[in-house]
């Protein structure tokens, strides 16, 4: 489904990734570890068209997408749950919703989208004329990864939903991106919470530097020595 | 004195009416392109200019003649974004905001230099008479009270549009967080023309008002601008609806301070603006 060929990308003059490769098929979680720094953000912003990369291509559903403008390519299904949320702060948690559907292709059936959403979080549907900003720092993830489902993502990339949440909390978004995938959407999970992140996905890759050092079934990265030593701390 | 009390708050809500509008546009075209557009008090100037020629040949009524400029104004509000601000945007912070002064300051120029060369640097004004209201012992142009009625529908017009529609909700979305509009699909390259469109319709429309009720020329712009920069300080940077309420305290202001003493109206809009910044740093809603 999603093909990234041999990418590198520069700030200026700073190279953040070196000649990245790596696969998403259909149906699948695939996870991105990496420690600070690594380039996690880079890559998958990379792939969202807000960075331009110097070397590579990027495939998404057998169409080359790095040429494309970051709206362009979410009218494909691709969505991106970016760091730091970027929720409307001085909009309602409705609008906010409504804003997540507004591709073009998000629109049809937004009324069913809106209801799968509202099925899986009812703590927000409570909260529908709350401004977003005012919301407490869990709310605003589970909003955000709301909005990101509210535009019909056929592979929605999540960037560290768990940073910042308390323990149980991480427990419950795992299994929210456990049942998100279960409703056919492919998932790109970004992570440094290795443990959990392994646990629930299918495949991993393992980011140092710029550099995919590592891939492989989640079952096979759990037992690899450089994972426990440096990611599961063991 | 009652009757003078109620004809200076007409004038101030009408005159602060006026800056709101105008200032309204302006604090739009900031909170989507962090670009401070010092040209914005030109197309004012325009637009009074404009209705001025259209009224000289027609003699219709100066306020629907302001219905055909909306058309022509968003059209060029939309193409001085797309022809002289958007190459800027390639630059961050601080360096945008001086790229965008210098720019939209030259662009101030230039529309001054030919609007005086082609139309001449004297006053123009629209002396358009209609049946007034008499309220008791009250006497109240019905120009103005169709003037203010006009304000308020058009600015009702943009809160919904903003509230209501696709476009409107990704332009507030855009101005609170340019990427996270991006990732929802929002272009908001386009939504920066379309938010120039606008905001320059209703400089445009404050124009049309304002040579009905003052005299322009073409060196109205610049002070103006300034003025304009001003009110959306006051209000709170990035609050769209501050500049609104600055507006309209700036202009009841003006008309109470220039009735009681003429010489002192310009400096006591400075004095609030000063005093309310002293108090709530951040302006009025920021
Ligand atoms: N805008 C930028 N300009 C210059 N360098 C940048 C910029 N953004 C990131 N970098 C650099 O690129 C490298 C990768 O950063 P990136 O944000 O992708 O890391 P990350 O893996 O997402 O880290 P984290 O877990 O802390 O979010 C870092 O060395 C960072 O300093
Ligand atoms: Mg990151």
């Amino acid at each position: 489904m999603l093909q990234v060929q041999d990418v590198s990308v520069c700030y200026g003059d700073i190279q953040a990734l070196f000649n990245l490769t790596l696969q998403v098929e259909t149906g699948e979680i695939v996870t991105l570890l990496g420690s600070n720094g690594a380039g996690k953000t880079t890559t998958i912003n990379t792939i969202s068209g807000i960075l331009h990369l110097r070397q590579g291509a990027i495939l998404f559903d057998g169409k080359s997408i790095h040429q494309m403008t970051p709206f362009r390519i979410v009218e494909h299904g691709l969505i991106q749950i970016p760091e730091g949320r970027m929720l409307f702060p001085d909009m309602t948690v409705f609008e906010n919703l409504q804003m997540g559907a507004y591709s073009i292709r998000a629109r049809e059936n937004r009324q069913e989208t809106l209801d799968w959403v509202c099925h899986l979080f009812p703590r927000l549907m409570e909260r529908f004329p709350q401004l977003a900003g005012t919301l407490s720092g869990g709310e605003q993830q589970m909003l955000a990864i709301a909005r990101g489902l509210m535009s019909k993502p056929k592979l929605l990339m999540l960037d560290e939903p768990s940073l910042g949440l308390a323990p149980l909390l991480v427990a419950e978004l795992f299994k929210i991106v456990s049942q998100i995938n279960q409703h056919s959407v492919t998932i790109l999970l970004v992570e440094q919470n290795a443990v959990q992140a392994l646990e629930t996905a299918h495949r991993g890759y393992v980011l140092e530097n710029g550099k995919i050092i590592l891939h492989g079934k989640s079952s096979d990265l759990i037992q690899n020595d450089h994972v426990r030593a440096s990611y599961l701390g063991i | 004195m009652a009757s003078i009390i109620v004809q200076l708050l007409i004038i101030g809500t009408l005159q602060g009416g006026i800056y709101a509008l105008a200032a309204f546009g302006l604090a739009l075209i900031f909170g989507v392109s962090n670009v401070l557009n010092l040209a914005h008090g030109q197309f004012l100037m325009l637009g009074g200019l404009f209705s001025y020629i259209l009224f000289m040949a027609t003699k219709w009524n100066p306020l629907l003649l302001s219905l055909i400029l909306i058309p022509l104004f968003f059209g060029l509000g939309f193409l001085f974004e797309r022809g002289l601000v958007r190459p800027l945007l390639e630059r961050k912070g601080h360096e945008l905001v001086i790229a965008s002064i210098l720019v939209t300051l030259g662009a101030s120029l230039a529309i001054e230099d030919i609007t005086s060369f082609f139309w001449g640097p004297e006053e123009k004004g629209i002396s358009y008479m209609m049946p007034s209201i008499q309220m008791g012992s009250m006497v109240i142009s019905s120009i103005r009270l169709l003037g203010l009625l006009f304000i308020v529908l058009l600015t009702v017009a943009v809160h919904l549009f903003l509230k209501k529609t696709y476009t409107g909700r990704a332009l507030r979305a855009t101005t609170q967080n340019r990427q996270g509009a991006m990732l929802m699909g929002v272009n908001t390259f386009r939504i920066g023309s379309i938010t120039f469109g606008i905001g320059t319709i209703l400089a445009s429309a404050a124009g049309v008002f304002y040579v009905i009720l003052f005299t322009i020329t073409p060196f109205i712009g610049i002070p103006l601008s300034i003025k304009y920069l001003c009110i959306i300080v006051m209000g709170g940077l990035g609050s769209l609806y501050g500049s609104l309420l600055g507006g309209l305290i700036l202009g009841i202001t003006e008309a109470i301070t220039g009735y009681f003493a003429p010489h002192w109206s310009e400096t006591a809009a400075f004095f609030i603006l000063v005093a309310i910044l002293l108090i709530r740093p951040k302006g009025l809603l920021g």
